[in-house]
């Protein structure tokens, strides 16, 4: 049952499986863009992860982001244009955020792209962004996105993996926690979060006795996580996606695994428990930033995202951080008097810092600049004050599962 | 000797999955990439069943292996037969196709997010050198079941030998009275079965995305090559042969390096056998 050109055939097939991932080339990047914006609108690019390891967030991240939209058309809009919101998938996925930001500056011709999650998928679109001198707002995580050299044109509305796992480090190290293992998935993010906890614990005084690092989309961890187990530490750090972690949580269940279990609450979140069984996950530590509840922008923005997806804005934090990224990006622009991405980028710093006066809706800062004030937007994710690298510090929280639902144990303020 | 018995189960999967693949390469002479998806599909539709109708996890799988079976019917009439004259690259586009509309079916209607069966976790039984968990062993009988009936389908029955004779020498076997469509149609039925249960078991295992096949076919195509194209027990040899080489390498090395394990011995089997491990009539 074998001949010749099933060999070749083979040889197809494989080429074919490589490239059906990525099929269609695109096309280079065209001239600078940017400049004063064309047309009767402003153009806001949403590249967002609404599908693959990131679709717990995506779909929020997009309500949240047109939540925001609608805010600031309601309120006349920026620079007395309105602005419009083009959203494209990037399936979570370097290649196909590659994809979706060529299309979004390419063909729609966008004047910023907000809502990058995946660290990798970040590093891979900001090549892009930068030259065509357009701000780019992600959600990611890892160290390297501070080192980019983006003329101030990228922003990042979450913590540095560094700064998250410091607060994490030294809270287990005052827990108790000698002792850690690491897991973790092998993906920029995932890696940046396991080689900056081990930095920070180690600075403790603790120590990480083993980083085991895995590839995703695998049918079984249970060999990695057998290695683990065999290190007996006093607490595992997995440091995941959500669906490879489900199955992690599940198998080292299964394998009887006892003992204290962490992970980012972007990976061990309500869908994971659903897959692994509350049982796995009993007493597991989550931790991320978190959303400040009394804050007024997150009560309005809460109940408007509650009638548009029935979910508390709380469960979803980078809805919450793109929600307020939008804010920010609506005000630089309005300051800046244009959307030239550097003169924007500039303005981002400006408007988000303490020297001005506390606004929390794009409605007041509007009105303030207009009238040749300062503004510092305070948002539903904290005060937000960007340093020059684009960096910012939110709030931490910690989380410990009790019967299948995450408990708010601490939260640490941003510094 | 646990890294051995994780090996077996992971194998089996693989091999399941390459089961399906090679039957059809053998017969119609292309490698189908909707395979993958195919096993998403199958997966999906316990899902919806059991979870949203309500139904009992194990009519559910029937029926979802059933829907499963007569939609790759329905692709292989629809997308796959009015193409039979055009070169086989043509088919494997297809093919490619077929994947991306299945896909997109399962994300649109389920949705992107993670799901799972409601089936409950359980500790692993310990069987003294090593723990199996339940649903590994329900995917092992069911794997050695089925291959047993695909080898009596090919060997003993009437349909399977003519599939066989239109494997070989297609031209021949025409002109020797047998049906072609029919057996073709049979074929069809066979892999789509194989793999709507290979899904099932899939889906059970590692949890539901619309990717969940498709991070399965590269694997499945290894094991598949590794053993013969065309060759139904030499796939399930591959998926054992890549499954223990996986796990037992993390023995010895990090599991950061696993799946270059398997690509090392498909290289190197492929150099000293070219035609996979159990070719060579």
């Amino acid at each position: 049952m074998f001949t010749q050109a099933t060999n070749r055939i083979a040889l197809l097939a494989c080429a074919a499986l490589a490239f059906a991932g990525c099929a269609g080339a695109a096309p280079p990047v065209g001239s600078p863009g940017g400049g004063a914006a064309t047309g009767d609108t402003i153009k806001i690019g949403a590249l967002l992860p609404l599908t693959g390891d990131g679709a717990n967030y995506g779909p929020g991240m997009q309500a949240a982001i047109q939540i925001a939209v609608d805010e600031v058309n309601a309120a006349g809009g920026v620079l007395g244009k309105q602005l419009q919101l083009v959203t494209e998938d990037d399936a979570t996925n370097p290649d196909q955020g590659v994809r979706g930001a060529h299309k979004l500056i390419d063909v729609n011709k966008v004047n910023a792209i907000v809502g990058t999650w995946a660290s990798s998928v970040t590093l891979a679109v900001t090549p892009l962004t930068i030259p065509a001198n357009i701000i780019e707002i992600n959600v990611s995580g890892s160290p390297q996105i501070t080192e980019l050299q983006d003329n101030g044109t990228v922003f990042r509305a979450n913590a540095t993996d560094a700064a998250l796992a410091k607060v994490v480090a030294d809270q287990f190290y005052r827990d108790g926690i000698r002792t850690v293992t690491v897991i973790s998935n092998n993906t920029a993010g995932t890696i940046g979060l396991a080689d900056s906890f081990k930095t920070s614990f180690t600075a403790a005084g603790g120590q990480v006795l083993e980083t085991i690092t895995y590839a995703e989309g695998q049918p079984s961890y249970r060999s990695e996580v057998n290695k683990a187990l065999a290190t007996k530490p006093d607490l595992f750090l997995v440091s995941c996606y959500t669906p490879d972690g489900t199955l992690i949580f599940k198998e080292a269940f299964e394998a009887g695994a006892t003992g204290k279990w962490a992970a980012p609450a972007f990976c061990l979140n309500n869908q994971l428990v659903e897959g692994a069984g509350t049982e796995a996950v009993e007493g597991a530590i989550a931790f991320d930033l978190v959303a400040v509840k009394d804050s007024p922008a997150y009560q309005r923005l809460n109940e408007a995202y509650k009638a548009k997806t029935g979910e508390e804005a709380f469960d979803n934090v980078y809805a919450v951080h793109v929600y307020d990224a939008v804010h920010l990006l609506a005000l630089a622009m309005q300051k800046a008097g244009s959307t030239d991405g550097q003169a924007v980028g500039a303005q981002m710093i400006e408007v988000s810092k303490a020297a001005g006066d506390k606004v929390s809706s794009f409605s007041e800062g509007a009105k303030l600049l207009r009238d040749g004030g300062d503004v510092d937007y305070d948002g539903a994710s904290g005060a937000i004050d960007f340093d020059q690298a684009g960096d910012m510090a939110p709030y931490v929280g910690i989380f410990v599962f009790k019967a299948g639902k995450p408990e708010l144990t601490q939260t640490f303020a941003g510094q | 000797m646990q890294a051995a018995a994780d090996g077996v189960v992971v194998g089996a999967m693989v091999g399941l999955a390459a089961l399906g693949l090679t039957l059809v390469w053998a017969v119609e002479r292309f490698p189908n990439i909707a395979q993958g998806d195919t096993l998403t599909l199958a997966a999906y539709l316990t899902f919806g069943l059991s979870v949203g109708a309500q139904l009992p996890i194990v009519p559910a799988a029937v029926l979802a292996v059933g829907g499963t079976t007569l939609a790759v019917q329905a692709a292989y009439q629809t997308a796959f037969r009015p193409l039979r004259t055009s070169p086989r690259v043509t088919l494997l586009v297809a093919s490619i196709g077929v994947a991306l509309v299945i896909r997109a079916i399962v994300s649109l209607v389920w949705g992107t997010r993670l799901q799972s069966y409601d089936l409950p976790v359980r500790r692993a039984i310990s069987l003294g050198l090593f723990h199996v968990s339940l649903v590994d062993i329900v995917i092992l009988v069911t794997v050695l079941g089925l291959v047993g009936a695909v080898y009596w389908i090919l060997y003993r029955s009437r349909a399977g030998i003519e599939m066989r004779a239109v494997a070989d020498v297609p031209d021949l076997a025409r002109v020797t009275g047998i049906d072609t469509r029919r057996v073709l149609r049979f074929t069809w039925l066979l892999s789509g079965f194989v793999t709507a249960v290979a899904g099932v078991l899939l889906g059970a295992k590692i949890g539901l995305t619309p990717l969940l096949g498709w991070n399965l076919l590269l694997a499945a195509f290894a094991a598949t090559v590794l053993g013969s194209v065309g060759h139904p027990l030499g796939a399930i040899a591959g998926g054992f042969v890549l499954g223990l080489a996986m796990e037992l390498s993390t023995v010895f090395i990090s599991p950061t390096f696993k799946e270059a394990i398997a690509f090392v011995i498909l290289a190197a089997v492929l150099l000293f056998r070219p035609r996979g491990l159990l070719a060579g009539r």
